[in-house]
């Protein structure tokens, strides 16, 4: 069954198919909450409010329209209020706590954080991307990390592709920057 | 270095000049996307562009997935919320499908805005001819003040010996003859010094007999003076 039909038997109420795209969609859910707000906890309930809410509305969900972008809306608007109400009082997770608490699984990291553990990029991007306005956050989570287009981070965002390049060149900058003052070995040679 | 495989193979020396157009987003969507994945498979570069823009540590970071025992845990929450939402969509209303009733009850979103602005235009026009109107409503009417004699009022200047007791001239009025108690209970002109004034007595809280017997009962004075420019 292709995913289309999935979403449309889901929302005709069959629980079977709603079960089926939970499983299918949860991780990636996680993922871009867990970034958004850089703890562990707090993304798992911010993955179970979406899919809640995601039962509660898919039966408004249009035929022939796109799922994905409206689910990954969905969750960088309960994760972006979830950091407007958790923020004051919440502190990133740090080093020691995360450790203690394995409880995710990493596959082998691929790419440039391949070096570093993959925890500690993790920890560190939690930390930086405090710098980052929130939908240039988002911006950088739903691109850069989680691999989206262009254009499906624009119908996320409700924006247009310009200024979701706009957003990333400017995250781009700020991380950087932080990146390069806590490790002056990522410095041009000339400015070192 | 090569990497790929079949028809999509990506050389490093392809992607090497790319890479600052990348990291500027200069690049159509296509490009970005050959160099992102080639980042990810590749070492050597990868470690080229983090020299370029440290950002790129963070690329490809979201391979994390919590484990299955956390991910147990969670279906068994979700499941139970689901299950008492669904409790009490059924409830009183089991087996009662709403969504066509929904469907057939949702009007296109204009729909209202055509009767709210006629509403808003003629509020705007009432509020235009008489300022304050919608506020506190229309103004109550106030009758000008005419002499008793016009109006045929009880006015009683002076005894008449033809006319009955305890009544009074009402001449044109007929139905405004009164007699006995009831007379009572009507104002009486008292005798004032000043021919311009006039000084009305009532006799109020008391019923008919009582005010007949002059008892248990209150005065009240209404003073008309036309010499009074108010």
């Amino acid at each position: 069954m292709n995913d289309q039909d999935l979403v449309e038997r889901a929302a005709a109420g069959d629980l079977d198919a709603f079960t089926e795209l939970v499983e299918s969609r949860r991780d990636r859910v996680f993922r871009i909450a867990r970034h958004l707000v850089g703890d562990e906890e707090l993304a798992r309930d911010i993955a179970q409010d979406v899919f809640f809410r995601l039962f509660r509305v898919i039966h408004r969900f249009r035929k022939g329209g796109r799922f994905d972008p409206w689910l990954h809306r969905m969750t960088v608007h309960l994760g972006i209020d979830a950091l407007r109400r958790e923020r004051p009082h919440r502190q990133t997770a740090s080093l020691e706590e995360i450790s203690g608490r394995q409880d995710t699984v990493s596959s082998p990291q691929p790419g440039p954080a391949q070096a570093l553990g993959a925890q500690e990029v993790r920890r560190l991007f939690a930390d930086l991307s405090r710098r980052l306005g929130r939908r240039q956050r988002a911006a950088f989570i739903l691109r850069e990390i989680e691999g989206l287009s262009t254009l499906e981070v624009a119908e996320v965002l409700g924006t247009s592709e310009s200024t979701v390049r706009n957003h990333i060149l400017q995250a781009r900058k700020v991380l950087q920057k932080a990146l390069r003052e806590r490790f002056p070995e990522y410095l041009p040679p000339e400015r070192r | 270095m090569d990497h790929g495989s079949g028809t999509t193979r990506v050389d490093c020396t392809s992607i090497a000049p790319l890479l600052g157009h990348y990291l500027a987003e200069q690049v159509d969507e296509a490009t970005r996307m050959k160099v992102r994945t080639h980042l990810l498979t590749c070492p050597s570069c990868s470690t080229e562009a983090l020299k370029l823009d440290p950002s790129i540590l963070f690329v490809g970071l979201g391979q994390e997935r919590p484990s299955p025992e956390s991910w147990a845990r969670f279906d068994v929450a979700l499941r139970s919320r689901i299950e008492a939402e669904a409790g009490k969509r059924r409830g009183i209303f089991s087996g009662w499908d709403f969504s066509r009733l929904e469907t057939a009850v949702r009007m296109p979103r204009l729909a209202f805005a055509t009767p709210l602005a006629m509403l808003a235009v003629l509020a705007g026009l009432v509020f235009v001819s008489q300022p304050g109107m919608i506020l506190r409503g229309p103004r109550p009417r106030i009758e000008a003040i005419r002499p008793p004699h016009e109006i045929g009022g009880p006015v009683r200047p002076a005894p008449d010996p033809r006319g009955p007791a305890g009544g009074f001239d009402t001449g044109r009025h007929a139905s405004l003859r009164l007699a006995g108690a009831e007379a009572a209970l009507l104002p009486t002109l008292e005798e004032v010094s000043s021919p311009a004034a006039r000084v009305y007595r009532l006799d109020v809280g008391a019923s008919a007999a009582a005010a007949t017997d002059g008892t248990d009962s209150s005065a009240v004075y209404f003073v008309v003076d036309e010499t009074i420019n108010f």
